[in-house]
């Protein structure tokens, strides 16, 4: 019901979650991430093939993110679909987690804000992430 | 029907395909599974390994009854427990009652019983 993988893209990992995230596939989702915690502090969960969640592997989402963030590191949601991802909104924690359209995006964002050493930055760095409800 | 853990995606599956028949929009039936979900998932996991969901239409709207011959914390609470940080859960309650129309906890010592109601259109 839960497929994942990983794999390396310039700096992050990039956890590619497909299936249903739920009761039955928390603990296998969560020892996942830790795991991929473990081998880098930069991390991009691409959730663009989830096909449910629930507010259980929200939470352990959420504590992935506040791990990650409190050893420098950090945790970015790409391509998250309204439906079935429908609790990061209900919750709220859409509008608090980084998240993007798509792991291309977070990628770009990302070289945004930390360039090569010695590039110009010609642009404002950052990257806007998107907020709205489709 | 009757149902554990194992079957959590068989319970989702009926509810959206039963929430759609009896006339429920596309937004609500969604919502209606969410919260069966959050709280089918509550009582397999905080009430007991078996549990059952009936579903029927009264008065306008869809009910859903989760039945769990448990206790769990949340719905044996007099009060509302207090806020819990997001990565320690504890969420699913909460939003069960912000997407629904209604929620009503019956919780005795002999388990307990969450009806949830959604308005058809």
């Amino acid at each position: 019901m839960l497929s994942l993988s990983s794999e390396q893209r310039g700096p992050y990992t990039v956890v590619k979650v497909a299936g249903n995230l739920d009761l039955i596939t928390r603990d296998q989702f969560d020892q996942f991430m830790t795991k991929a915690r473990r081998h880098n502090s930069q991390v991009i969960i691409d959730m663009s093939a989830v096909t449910f969640m629930d507010t259980g592997c929200l939470a352990v989402i959420v504590g992935h993110w506040k791990k990650l963030l409190t050893g420098s590191g950090s945790l970015i949601l790409a391509g998250p679909q309204y439906r079935p991802a429908k609790a990061l909104w209900i919750t709220g924690l859409a509008y608090r987690l980084p998240l993007y359209d798509s792991v291309e995006e977070a990628v770009a964002s990302a070289e945004a804000i930390t360039p090569p050493a010695g590039t110009p930055t010609l642009t404002p760095p950052g990257g806007t992430p998107t907020l709205e409800r489709p | 029907m009757n149902f554990t853990a194992a079957d959590l995606p068989k319970v989702r599956r009926l509810t959206v395909t039963w929430a759609t028949e009896a006339g429920m929009s596309v937004e609500a039936a969604d919502d209606f599974v969410i919260a069966v979900n959050e709280i089918a998932t509550n009582a397999v996991r905080h009430g007991s390994p078996k549990a059952s969901l009936r579903l029927q239409v009264t008065g306008g709207a869809g009910l859903a009854e989760i039945r769990d011959s448990g206790c769990w914390e949340a719905a044996m609470a007099p009060a509302p427990l207090p806020r819990r940080p997001a990565e320690q859960g504890g969420m699913g309650l909460e939003v069960a009652r912000l997407v629904c129309d209604g929620l009503q906890i019956k919780a005795t010592s002999a388990g307990t019983a969450v009806l949830l109601r959604m308005a058809l259109r």
